[in-house]
């Protein structure tokens, strides 16, 4: 409200001030992409599971024995897209 | 906003001298704001901002240049000597009265002052549109203030040259000669690559947030806490630098900029490895980072680009105009007090943003909202298909990466079961005002 030409407040004009909580800024960046489009691409994997049972060693002594083992095998088999 | 506890315009006397509140703190002028008369600033308590008109912050002012009057003279004579004060600092008189009117009327429903009868003010956040309202904090003040303080160097100007330079030439040289097809499909042959370029988005993003909080700090302010939270769908992490109003539009913009700044420190940081060891998903993470940028700079909801143009025209709240500039455009009505407050280019801007984003920002979350059903049923097919697939003997690097998709799937849908709630809460209490009337305004005295 400029004040240069006047000698009084009215009640009126008073009224007409306002001042304002500011909004607290608070800066963001998002953990995913923004999807809003529903576009979506799934990869669906083959897996194979191999099981060695392994092996007692020397004459069943332990010694050079191989221990029993797992190994998983993945492949992408279908990717489907929506 | 609050209401008053008891106004006491039309009580005859003040109990007591209006104070400012306990632990607010005159911050001084906005600087480099696109209002025609320089707004100035308080700092409340909970450490939220105040913009006031100049006449009204001088009354703040004179209260508490006076404030040792309080409880020692008829608060009739220390009123006078405010208004004295006053009058003479905006050139027209006020009286003791009128001072007390906008003390009950305009401060103290801030929570800037205390109230004509000594009642103390209730401190209330603002309700900001399209904020975000689901934050925890995860660093308080303290660590922040330490973190930012290890990177801010990299606000130096030799520090920025040279930051700037690298960013160019790792762009350039990623972009220009390598192939992100190849790299997506050895993604795709080794699934645990992928819980890789998760893990080192997500490292992009909080590198990000400190980019912001470091930048604030090299300005010269604290900034608050930093966290994560979900943003209207999306799991967020944030920065808190509200205290950034007191710098000028230079430093303001800074801070804004801080964050992909950093993203583009962390895309040299990424070909430097790349270039080591040449492992190809990397580039997925290169591409990742640089959408991150892009949508940073998006001026449609609260990102880095809204806050650039609001820091640019200097206005705290450019959503706040969108009413009025509406009804004026549209409507045709004449231009609210609100929009008369603004110079003549910011009003401008303003205006141009709000009629070009406006509606890119309703379609926006008309297809968010549109795909809401299809986003609950794909989201739980996939968590339902990341689970059967977990139990059928995947490794720990699997389940892992499984586990960490299936979280980011979920929070989208918490995000939208709390945009639910607040929007049949919303609903509610329009109604029930409705069904009771609106408040009558109080009269002006003499009226």
């Amino acid at each position: 409200m400029g004040a240069h030409n006047k000698e009084t407040f009215s009640f009126a004009e008073l009224d007409l001030l306002a001042g304002e909580i500011l909004p607290e800024r608070v800066l963001l960046s998002l953990a995913g992409p923004p999807t809003g489009d529903g576009h979506r691409t799934e990869v669906f994997y083959a897996c194979q599971s191999t099981y060695y049972a392994g092996t007692s060693g020397l004459l069943g002594t332990g010694l050079l024995a191989e221990g029993a083992k797992t190994t998983m095998t993945c492949v992408p088999a279908v990717t489907n897209s929506y | 906003m609050s209401t008053p506890a008891t106004s006491t315009i039309d009580d005859a006397e003040p109990c007591t001298l209006p104070t400012l509140t306990e632990g607010a703190e005159l911050v001084g002028e906005f600087k480099g704001s696109g209002y025609r008369e320089p707004p100035q600033l308080v700092s409340l308590p909970n450490r939220q901002l105040v913009r006031l008109p100049p006449l009204l912050f001088q009354v703040v002012k004179a209260l508490h240049d006076h404030r040792h009057l309080a409880g020692t003279i008829d608060p009739r004579i220390a009123l006078d000597a405010v208004a004295t004060e006053v009058s003479r600092a905006a050139g027209a008189r006020i009286s003791g009265e009128q001072v007390l009117f906008l003390v009950d009327r305009k401060l103290a429903p801030l929570g800037v002052t205390t109230y004509s009868n000594g009642a103390r003010p209730q401190l209330v956040k603002p309700d900001t549109f399209l904020g975000l309202r689901f934050k925890l904090a995860v660093f308080p003040e303290s660590a922040t203030w330490i973190l930012a303080g290890l990177f801010s160097w990299l606000f130096t100007p030799v520090a920025m040259i040279f930051a700037f330079a690298a960013v160019f030439l790792s762009e350039v040289w990623v972009l220009g000669t390598q192939s992100v097809g190849d790299a997506l499909h050895r993604a795709i042959l080794a699934p645990e690559s992928i819980l890789m370029v998760l893990g080192l988005a997500i490292a992009s993003c909080v590198f990000h947030e400190i980019g912001h909080a470091a930048a604030c700090r090299y300005s010269g302010v604290r900034p608050g806490v930093m966290g994560c939270g979900i943003y209207l769908v999306w799991p967020a992490f944030y920065t808190d630098i509200t205290e950034s109003y007191r710098l000028g539009r230079g430093g303001r913009i800074r801070t804004d900029l801080g964050g992909v700044y950093f993203n583009g420190i962390f895309l040299v940081g990424l070909t430097l490895v790349y270039l080591q060891t040449g492992f190809q998903p990397l580039l997925l993470v290169i591409l990742t980072v640089n959408f991150e940028i892009i949508q940073q700079l998006l001026p449609t909801l609260r990102f880095d680009g809204y806050y650039i143009i609001s820091d640019l025209v200097g206005i705290p709240d450019l959503f706040k105009y969108i009413k009025p500039i509406l009804r004026r455009t549209l409507l045709r009505r004449a231009a609210d007090e609100r929009l008369k407050a603004l110079k003549r280019w910011p009003q401008m801007i303003v205006t141009l943003w709000v009629l070009t984003v406006i509606p890119a920002l309703a379609f926006q979350l008309t297809l968010i909202a549109v795909r809401v059903p299809e986003l609950v049923v794909s989201d739980w097919r996939m968590i339902e298909g990341l689970g059967r697939a977990a139990a059928a003997g995947a490794g720990p690097l699997q389940l892992i990466t499984a586990g960490l998709q299936i979280l980011l799937l979920i929070l989208p849908l918490l995000g939208l079961a709390l945009l639910a709630y607040r929007l049949v809460r919303w609903l509610v209490v329009k109604a029930v005002r409705y069904v009771q009337g609106p408040a009558p305004e109080p009269a002006l005295p003499g009226a």
